[in-house]
């Protein structure tokens, strides 16, 4: 076939794979069928997982949404299991995830839907645009850490470090997005972090430990965490950019230690003798702290490529003919398997 | 927006464009759902295992549903389905219409059954679910170049089989 008749063709071809574009309209009753299956599937593997906890080895969200079948519990308690189960399966009935999340708020670290109330805080936060909004679901969030180290820490339990961790992360995404901020907001913001540090840092001093050294010390370390982001903080709010590099900063330095991984429940992967996690100056030799040796596994390769364009094309574009791969600026809703925002010939769909 | 349990929210996110994607392949609602099912199954299993995906989730997903069609091509034979029973009224005022546009979609599903399962998933990602390169790098698991090399290779097969064909007919 000559180039010349290359663009009828392929036109064609087009129309055929065209054809199949227009799916039928899915069975809603099938398809709740099949989500409460699932649903049930996930608490089977839950209730597995508490007697067999697997490894972790997933980041980000992925390892959040494992957390929800490996979470440890110290004994298998069969009622819980069926209670979760029934909870899960009246959401469904019900038509949503109210009941499971309502009953998940409550939840506590050591408790199996712990999972699910730290996922639909990620969820939350990921799905608010407005960055006021998100500043204030991250203070919250970061609150109900605070709620959940005094309750495990008055009934005498030990505060896992993920706790700690995800409080930090939560911390500091609040802190980030004031810090972005426009001026008169950025302050209005900072003060507003200030007090809730204020409130959590005493809340933290009136816990009455009840027995466990290891609460002890998570409390002791979150506070000096709190005083620490407080100084930081009242920085911010006579030099924001002063925050701004002090956030980079840190950020980068985590960037450089592919070792303290956020976990999806927030927990991190360093090793435990390695050093005060908290601790924001110059790293000791041998510590764990520092820059790392570029190996990054889990760094994202830079500089995408724009791969839209005439997606009817794979050889060499004729300059000015409109095909070829064009600017990756177009948009693709995940899941919606419909075609790229931008028409064939244009700038590429890059989601 | 208000709470949503994560493993719901990941159902309720991709299962409707898993379905159409199986659907597109399969040409069957009853064999679609069952391809849905069983996706989201094994995607429990992995994540039950300690595998699952590092990243990229509906990258993932696609992958699991696709091997899940590749493998019921393998032990299914091809068929010629019926047309539906309970056509609607519009169907049924151009039945003549719609049995050739059937027999025309149950074609092309058996010139994409016909690539190898690589190019199959390209080609269907790519012109049918409108994705973009990296986006079917990373479900194919593949890089840019040998996910062109492989759409190349696979519309040359397709011209041969749905156009070329077509011409002497």
């Amino acid at each position: 076939m000559s180039d010349h008749s290359e663009p009828r063709m392929d036109k064609e071809l087009a129309a055929k794979f065209g054809l199949l574009q227009d799916a039928p309209k899915r069975s809603k009753q099938r398809s709740e069928a099949g989500k409460a299956a699932f649903m049930l599937q996930a608490q089977e593997y839950a209730r597995q997982a508490v007697t067999n906890p697997q490894p972790e080895r997933h980041k980000g969200w992925f390892t959040k949404i494992q957390n929800l079948f490996s979470h440890p519990r110290k004994e298998k308690s069969p009622m819980a299991s069926a209670v979760t189960t029934i909870i899960l399966i009246a959401s469904i009935i019900l038509g949503g995830g109210g009941v499971t999340t309502v009953a998940a708020q409550s939840s506590q670290p050591d408790q199996p839907l712990y999972g699910v109330k730290i996922l639909s805080e990620d969820v939350r936060l990921q799905l608010t645009a407005d960055p006021q909004e998100k500043l204030e679901l991250a203070l919250e969030f970061a609150n109900r850490r605070i709620e959940e180290m005094q309750l495990m820490t008055q009934s005498g339990s030990d505060i896992p470090t993920s706790v700690q961790a995800r409080y930090q992360e939560q911390l500091e995404i609040a802190m980030q997005l004031a810090a972005g901020m426009p001026n008169e907001q950025a302050v209005q913001a900072m003060e507003q972090i200030r007090t809730r540090l204020q409130t959590q840092n005493q809340a933290l001093q009136q816990v009455e430990v009840n027995g466990s050294n290891t609460a002890l010390m998570i409390l002791q370390q979150t506070r000096q965490m709190i005083q620490d982001r407080l100084s930081w903080v009242e920085e911010g709010l006579t030099n924001p950019d002063l925050l701004q590099e002090r956030l980079r900063q840190m950020l980068q330095d985590r960037d450089r230690d592919p070792s303290q991984t956020c976990t999806p429940d927030g927990s991190t992967s360093k090793p435990e003798d390695a050093g005060n996690p908290w601790t924001t100056g110059t790293p000791t030799p041998g510590s764990g702290y520092g820059p790392g040796d570029g190996t990054c596994e889990t760094c994202t390769p830079g500089g995408n490529t724009g791969t839209g364009g005439n997606q009817w094309i794979e050889g060499t574009p004729t300059p000015g003919s409109g095909y070829g791969y064009g600017a990756a600026t177009g948009t693709i809703e995940p899941g919606t398997g419909g075609q790229p925002t931008t028409a064939p010939g244009g700038p590429g769909g890059k989601k | 927006m208000g709470d949503q349990s994560a493993l719901e929210m990941v159902y309720d996110r991709y299962s409707p464009g898993l379905f159409r994607y199986a659907w597109r392949l399969l040409g069957s609602e009853t064999t679609a759902e069952d391809c849905v099912s069983e996706t989201f199954s094994r995607f429990l299993k992995s994540l039950g295992n300690g595998r699952g995906p590092d990243d990229h989730l509906q990258a993932y997903l696609y992958r699991i549903a696709h091997n899940w069609i590749t493998d019921y091509y393998r032990r299914q034979a091809p068929v010629v389905d019926e047309l539906k029973e309970n056509l609607s009224s519009v169907e049924h005022e151009q039945p003549e219409h719609q049995a050739l546009l059937h027999a025309e979609k149950q074609k092309v599903r058996l010139a994409l059954r016909s690539l190898t399962p690589e190019q199959r998933q390209v080609i269907t990602l790519r012109f049918i679910e409108g994705w973009n390169y990296d986006e079917i790098a990373q479900a194919i698991e593949k890089p840019l170049g040998a996910v062109r090399a492989l759409q190349f290779r696979a519309l040359n097969s397709l011209r041969k089989m749905l156009l070329e064909e077509s011409e002497y007919e």
